[in-house]
């Protein structure tokens, strides 16, 4: 029933979600990696729907042919784009230089507005096709701003060597906030910004330090202090992990709906950092595994497994068997972390969400143009991806 | 009638009705309207109850099912059912005839797949006809010095990455050898024009045989001495050095240069693996710029043959030393034929073969003691620490 505070409950088995995870990675695995948009899909509409404040569930409303047609459009524009400028970069890098990496650097620079372009409408996909108690969400189509005010980010962050961060982190989600909308009623973002600082200074010093050694070292060539990388590293990765874990629970609480509404949720760091690490470990034990699947498969075809052999391979062959490779590393890859991450961190964090004077949600109301079915079809068909 | 007659069974569900967050605890049940099977599903301050047709009726898959199960239309409208009684969701499986169909229009499948399809299309076009068009379009825009630059570093890198232990490789220098070597550069590059001069070099790669010929930007070549070791006659070295003096004529290192950066880093994004150097960009980049080579090494083959004849050398000569090469090394099967910039040796010796027009304007390359001389350059070499200017015009052979 739905009162004015609302907690969160999680349902949902991981095995179920390991079943679905594994059948998905074999039919993404035969079909070279066709299935995986589908796969995806269903991934995500699973985890969605394990989430459920005031016991009421979230749904996600996306479709595989989008994700699959706004990966083809977005690779064959990176392709274009990107296949004639660094050609046109290294061509300047070698008459003026003399060495291609010049090339290489500035393309890559034009590649970070592009970048901060694809992680908006990564995120306005998955937010336009969320749906909570039969409302919708909505992200306004802002990718251009995004993807300027992100690249100016970007240079500020590299110019101040990293302490811009937390300030860019709070001003991007804001932008980011303040464009979406459930149902009616539009997201505000106002906070305290100084919090996140302060959780940011144990991640800054262990990188800073981890930075600092390796450049002294390699500028003098002495590299006695490289053993402090022992005391440094570990403190920059649960420095990290903290920080990141901090400022998502501080920017959760830093959201109003409706003026009245407001978030809270209680995290872990130190379960986090636990989670990351026993199921990276996991992951890379599951991606073996598979592996070992494959290569009795290949075995048994009773080729023999020697360098020699590989090479004389038929070419066909060789790329079905490299594409394969491929998809088991990182699409499997994937759904494993999907099912031994992604999952254990929603079943920790999310029963923590809490939601305030739930009831204002009851005065908001449905967009009219969602009631009927979403005309503006073209321009939801091109999914890049949530990071799920 | 006994007690249980007069228990009416009611079924529970929450109802969102897509106009508002409201949840609505409503009542279930299937009724006939008119004939037609109906889910009711009855508002508690509402007279009127909702009623969805059975067949429009579809259940959400793909969700954790614990905590009971959603159904909705299949016109995808918002309006959700979520029922959590057991013996309720059985009586929906029964009347409801189409609960696990999908809900996307097929028109939508034919639309995205035909965007897929010349999306495909035009990334294929690309790097098959564009990128090597553009290359050389840009490859010509390039000016001489820095071709010459481009080559004179490619010159160090190759002394560098071809040698056996931490010294470059030296550079051949016996003096009579060096004349003979002249002597064959002067004959065969007779009526070419080049807008730089041609310098050659001998590399000594007794420790590490290469056993191949390299053309650079802005007309440097290179020959290792174990090409010169494997010649049985001179004519071959020349022909030899007709085909790498193809390459220069045409101008395909530096168009591959530019190549092969573009495809290794486009594949990099397009398989999400920018960490660079990344197995899978390098391998992919190879793929696709080796096509191209294959042709480059094919035009390369052309113009030596065209350019053997020009100045009476016998063409057999190419087919002779491809033939050794296959003899002695095996010709590359598979992949390795493919990721190698060369076609498989049978294919230049087919083409080569071919060309079997009667050569009348025939003269020896070098006397039998110019012939020794030059199999013996590489008994003394270029000082260790001689600058690269200074080797530049020690290696430079003259324009044209």
């Amino acid at each position: 029933m739905a009162g004015n505070v609302l907690t969160t409950n999680v349902v949902g088995a991981r095995a179920s979600l390991l079943r679905i995870a594994v059948s998905c990675s074999i039919l993404s695995i035969v079909t070279l990696g066709l299935y995986s948009f589908w796969g995806r899909t269903r991934i995500r509409r699973w985890l969605w729907s394990s989430v459920r404040p005031g016991g009421m569930p979230l749904e996600y409303l996306g479709v595989g042919m989008e994700k699959f047609t706004g990966f083809v459009v977005i690779a064959s524009i990176i392709a274009v784009y990107t296949g004639f400028l660094v050609m046109i970069f290294v061509f300047f890098s070698l008459q003026t230089f003399g060495v291609i990496w010049y090339g290489y650097a500035a393309t890559i620079i034009c590649m970070v507005p592009l970048y901060h372009l694809a992680r908006y409408r990564g995120r306005r996909y998955l937010v336009n096709h969320t749906l909570w108690r039969g409302i919708r969400f909505r992200m306004e189509s802002a990718w251009w701003s995004y993807a300027i005010i992100g690249t100016l980010w970007t240079a500020l962050i590299l110019l101040t060597l990293g302490l811009a961060e937390p300030l860019a982190r709070y001003s991007l989600e804001k932008f980011k906030m303040e464009r979406t909308t459930y149902g009616s009623s539009a997201f505000n973002f106002e906070g305290n910004i100084f919090g996140l600082y302060s959780d940011f200074t144990m991640f800054y010093s262990g990188a800073f330090a981890t930075g600092a050694i390796a450049f002294f070292s390699v500028y003098s060539a002495n590299w006695t202090w490289i053993g402090l990388w022992v005391v440094t590293l570990p403190v920059a990765v649960f420095g990290y992990i903290h920080y990141r874990v901090s400022a998502f629970k501080k920017l959760i609480s830093f959201l109003y709906l409706t003026d009245d509404i407001t978030f809270d949720i209680d995290v872990s760091s130190g379960r986090i950092f636990a989670i990351t690490v026993l199921g990276g470990l996991i992951k890379n034990a599951l991606i073996f595994g598979m592996l070992a699947i494959f290569t009795l498969f290949y075995l048994s075809t009773g080729r023999e497994f020697s360098l020699q052999a590989v090479e004389e391979l038929p070419l066909l062959v060789f790329i079905l068997g490299g594409a394969v490779l491929y998809i088991i590393f990182v699409v499997h890859g994937r759904y494993m972390s999907v099912v031994f991450n992604t999952f254990p961190i929603v079943q920790h964090a999310a029963p923590n969400l809490i939601i305030y004077q739930a009831l204002q949600l009851d005065n908001i109301s449905q967009l009219d143009e969602i009631k009927m079915r979403d005309a503006d079809g073209l321009a939801e068909m091109f999914d890049f991806g949530g990071g799920f | 009638m006994s007690y249980s007659d007069h228990i009416e069974t009611r079924y529970y569900a929450d109802y969102y009705d897509g106009e508002t967050p409201r949840q609505y605890i409503v009542d279930v049940e299937i009724v006939m309207d008119e004939g037609q099977p109906m889910l009711q599903i009855g508002l508690p301050h509402d007279d009127e109850a909702i009623l969805w047709p059975v067949g429009m009726v579809r259940l959400q898959k793909d969700i954790p099912l614990e905590d009971g199960a959603i159904f909705q239309l299949e016109d995808g409208s918002p309006p959700r059912l979520h029922i959590r009684d057991k013996d309720a969701i059985r009586m929906m499986r029964q009347a409801c005839p189409a609960l696990r169909l999908d809900i996307i229009p097929r028109k939508v499948i034919i639309k995205a797949s035909v965007v897929s399809v010349l999306s495909m299309l035009l990334i294929a076009a690309l790097f098959v006809f564009f990128m090597p068009g553009f290359s050389s379009l840009l490859a010509s825009r390039m000016s001489t010095e820095s071709k010459i630059t481009m080559g004179r570093a490619n010159l160090e890198q190759t002394r560098v990455i071809f040698s056996a232990n931490e010294m470059p490789l030296p550079i051949c220098a016996e003096p009579l050898g060096e004349a003979a070597l002249r002597k064959i550069v002067g004959r065969i590059a007779t009526g070419v024009s080049l807008p730089y001069d041609l310098r050659v070099a001998v590399f000594d790669d007794r420790q590490n045989p290469q056993l191949n010929a390299l053309a650079m930007p802005g007309g440097y070549i290179v020959l290792f001495d174990s090409v010169i070791k494997q010649a049985e006659r001179p004519e071959e070295i020349a022909a030899v050095f007709a085909h790498e003096l193809g390459h220069i004529v045409h101008d395909h290192a530096v168009a591959s240069a530019l190549q092969s950066a573009s495809a290794t880093l486009v594949f990099a994004l397009l398989t999400g693996d920018v960490s660079g150097g990344g197995l899978v960009s390098i391998v992919g980049g190879k793929l696709v710029t080796s096509t191209y080579s294959r042709n480059s090494e094919i035009e390369a083959d052309d113009f030596a043959r065209n350019q053997l004849r020009r100045v009476g050398v016998p063409v057999s000569a190419l087919t002779e030393f491809f033939r050794r090469m296959r003899d002695e090394y095996g010709d590359a099967e598979g992949i390795v034929a493919h990721l190698g910039t060369h076609p498989r040796f049978a294919e230049r010796i087919n083409a080569s073969v071919t060309d079997v027009t009667p050569q009348s304007n025939l003269r020896p390359v070098l006397s039998r003691a110019e012939w020794a001389a030059l199999r013996n350059i590489c008994s003394a070499h270029y000082r260790i620490d001689t600058p690269p200017s200074l080797i530049d015009r020690l290696i430079n052979f003259g324009a044209n």
